[in-house]
């Protein structure tokens, strides 16, 4: 009974976590090591509600309500100086956790330049966390918004936050 | 309800010495890297002082401490002086290319205050170490563009 109840107790925060949006970003030491250009944003809750006051002057009122609104924002970027530095297992270890209540809804092919995907956890009418996957040969960035996003307000916070450019409608499948 | 207030000092006070702590910490571990020289800042106190009266550009308090010296720090610097905090950096660029380093640690204070301890690095300029108490609106002009994050320590 003692077990049960360690393991019960041990499995509720994965879970919750699992739940909420939220997913793990395991960046070894060794991928900063050999990046040209790191940048990594960590915004949670407080640190957004704050911020969302004094977003620049192009993002709307509603744009701010929605920031206000969020749990997170994380951003995980790196440059490289060569192509295929990285190793493809990091996009591997963030979809593996993306079970079956996540959505793809966009998918950016190419062989030679951006693959993006761009995953979504609705919940109920709303969606309760983000992830988009941004990989170039030299380039990657992982992105995870959590809390409540609207998509058609989305890309305004582009360009906000380090959140790079990536919507590219025209590229949709 | 005297505890109460004995408490809520004791928690207040313990949060300040984690802020002081932070700055300290990292000043301490900057201190120990070879080639890098502390320069002494004329006028620092009554500096400080001003800033507490006028807040000019939205800066409430500061500490300060400027390095000269070339030296091209590695990852392992950088996680060096990303471990001098337990609080997990908000903003953390390092370019191996250009040798740039910028880590800001930051969190709400009171009305509407963002305290921000920042080390900004140029292995061709100085190295600034800032702790600064500042405007919301000073923080969201920079997180804007965390490329741009070191430009508040130079300023």
């Amino acid at each position: 009974m003692r077990r049960i109840l360690i393991a019960f107790l041990l499995i509720i925060p994965s879970a919750a976590w699992a739940q909420s949006g939220r997913i793990r970003v395991a960046i070894p030491d060794s991928l900063a090591a050999t990046a040209s250009e790191s940048v990594d944003v960590t915004l949670d809750g407080a640190m957004l509600r704050f911020a969302a006051r004094f977003l620049s002057d192009d993002a709307d009122r509603e744009v701010q309500d929605m920031v206000r609104k969020l749990d997170g924002i994380y951003v995980h970027s790196y440059e490289f100086d060569r192509d295929d530095a990285y190793d493809r297992s990091i996009l591997a270890g963030v979809r593996a956790q993306l079970g079956p209540a996540w959505q793809r809804i966009v998918t950016v092919k190419s062989k030679t330049r951006e693959n993006v995907e761009i995953y979504t956890m609705p919940n109920g009418k709303t969606i309760a966390g983000l992830v988009i996957l941004a990989a170039e040969p030299r380039e990657l960035t992982i992105v995870n918004i959590v809390g409540p996003v609207d998509l058609d307000k989305l890309a305004s916070l582009e360009g906000q936050f380090g959140i790079p450019r990536v919507m590219k409608g025209d590229h949709h499948e | 309800m005297s505890r109460r207030i004995v408490l809520f000092a004791a928690a207040a006070a313990l949060l300040a010495s984690t802020a002081w702590a932070d700055f300290s910490s990292l000043v301490r571990t900057m201190d120990g890297e070879r080639g890098m020289h502390r320069l002494w800042t004329p006028g620092i106190s009554l500096a400080r002082l001003a800033v507490w009266m006028v807040h000019p550009d939205g800066v409430h308090d500061f500490q300060l401490v400027v390095y000269e010296g070339h030296t091209r720090f590695d990852s392992a610097d950088f996680e060096r002086f990303v471990r001098t905090s337990n609080e997990q950096p908000m903003i953390r660029v390092h370019s191996n290319r250009t040798g740039e380093l910028a880590l800001i640690w930051a969190r709400p204070v009171r009305g509407g205050l963002m305290e921000m301890t920042i080390l900004a690095h140029d292995p061709g300029d100085d190295t600034v170490v800032v702790r600064a108490v500042v405007d919301g609106e000073v923080l969201a002009r920079e997180i804007a563009d965390p490329r741009h994050a070191s430009d508040i320590a130079r300023r």
